[in-house]
């Protein structure tokens, strides 16, 4: 049997650890993950997790390296990734480049252009302002 | 007192290999093999059930629904569950001792050529999961090679972890593709058991073999040794880990609040 990659599937990627303001149990992050993608009419395919010791997003960058095309990805925030601005905005150009469409559900964006990864950076730039 | 010979063998042979096979005795490997045939013909109206060979007539669409059904049978039976500790309980008291708590049992079937069940190479700890635990591992078909699970003994898991936990550059697949001389299949025939450490990666490849894996998981560890030093990871007891086998001082400090008293 050979699974063909799914322009309608999504990868769900979740947290151990608290990010940014929130903590939300694996099991809770998946429930509410699938629901997302029921509603968006999108495959949802299990979670991976990231590994709670060490801060290289090792489970991040190997599920883009391994996404095959047309394949996407959906989080819980955009607080799940990497706090540092430098490899933060890493991970973001790849998945850019790689023209991988990322959902984030609490601040409901989806990047799928440059405009959409400014939106990101401006998240993070007024969330800092504002101290939040 | 144990009943198991030859304790400084296994002693020995876990610190090395960070697991153990054991025989399981005959009955129970039945009792518990009939139990899950009887709720398979239940769920999927089925008159036969050949487990080896379920995959030649039970399609794969239809086999996560029966799977989270058959979990939820399993789990709530307890004879099951009393048969399930029954077949290792000498062996789980030497690991991690006779005051436990566990996880909830997990079922595995693994059909041949099916990427969909693929569990990647990882430690429990990973997501937060105590380094105190042993997990019980029973397959209910004789498992060898890719329809089998594989382990990497604790140095090398070490070793490869510290790459893990370091690098920027390396991915959990190139990690995976480079070390696979040191990977270890383990080969179990039906009727017998296996604890190991999930400290050691561990984890399943593609079933290439002619046969479908069925096989249940189920973490035990003391009640009273440490779990995850993150503050809010929910792997603690009440969230992830279930009082199992409490002894009567720690039933008597749940009865009478004299633990108020002290704080």
């Amino acid at each position: 049997m050979k699974l063909l990659p799914n322009k309608n599937l999504l990868k769900s990627y979740v947290t151990n650890k608290r990010f940014g303001p929130y903590y939300f149990p694996v099991r809770f992050q998946n429930k509410i993950l699938k629901q997302y993608c029921e509603e968006k009419n999108k495959i949802f395919s299990l979670s991976t997790g990231e590994i709670t010791f060490g801060d290289n997003f090792i489970q991040l960058r190997s599920l883009i390296k391994n996404l095959k095309k047309n394949e996407g990805l959906v989080f819980i925030s955009l607080y799940v990734l990497p706090k540092e601005k430098g490899f933060r905005s890493k991970i973001l150009n790849s998945l850019r480049v790689k023209k991988i469409e990322c959902h984030f559900i609490f601040e409901n964006i989806i990047l799928k252009s440059n405009n959409d990864l400014k939106k990101i950076n401006s998240f993070f730039k007024l969330r800092d302002f504002t101290n939040n | 007192m144990s009943m198991i010979k030859n304790v400084n063998n296994i002693e020995k042979f876990f610190l090395k290999n960070g697991y153990i096979k054991f025989k399981i005795k005959k009955e129970i490997i039945d009792f518990l093999r009939k139990k899950i045939i009887f709720y398979t013909k239940e769920i999927s109206g089925l008159k036969k059930v050949n487990l080896e060979k379920f995959h030649d007539y039970y399609e794969i669409e239809k086999l996560n629904n029966l799977r989270i059904k058959l979990y939820d049978k399993i789990n709530s039976d307890k004879s099951f569950n009393k048969k399930i500790f029954e077949s290792s309980s000498e062996y789980i008291d030497l690991m991690v001792g006779s005051e436990l708590c566990n996880g909830n049992l997990n079922l595995s079937i693994q059909y041949p050529h099916d990427k969909t069940s693929i569990l990647s190479m990882h430690t429990d700890f990973f997501s937060g999961e105590s380094i105190f635990q042993v997990n019980l591992w029973l397959p209910f078909v004789n498992v060898k090679k890719t329809s089998s699970m594989f382990i990497i003994n604790p140095e090398k898991s070490i070793n490869l972890l510290k790459k893990i936990k370091e690098s920027k550059k390396f991915t959990m697949s190139n990690i995976f593709k480079d070390n696979k001389k040191d990977i270890k299949w383990l080969n179990i025939r039906f009727g017998e058991g296996m604890l190991f450490t999930p400290n050691c990666l561990h984890g399943n490849v593609m079933n290439i073999e002619e046969t479908t894996r069925w096989s249940i998981n189920v973490r035990f560890k003391n009640l009273y040794s440490p779990y995850s030093k993150i503050k809010e990871n929910e792997k603690k007891i009440g969230s992830f880990y279930n009082l199992y086998t409490p002894k009567i001082i720690t039933q008597f400090n749940l009865k009478h609040s004299f633990d108020e008293i002290i704080t």
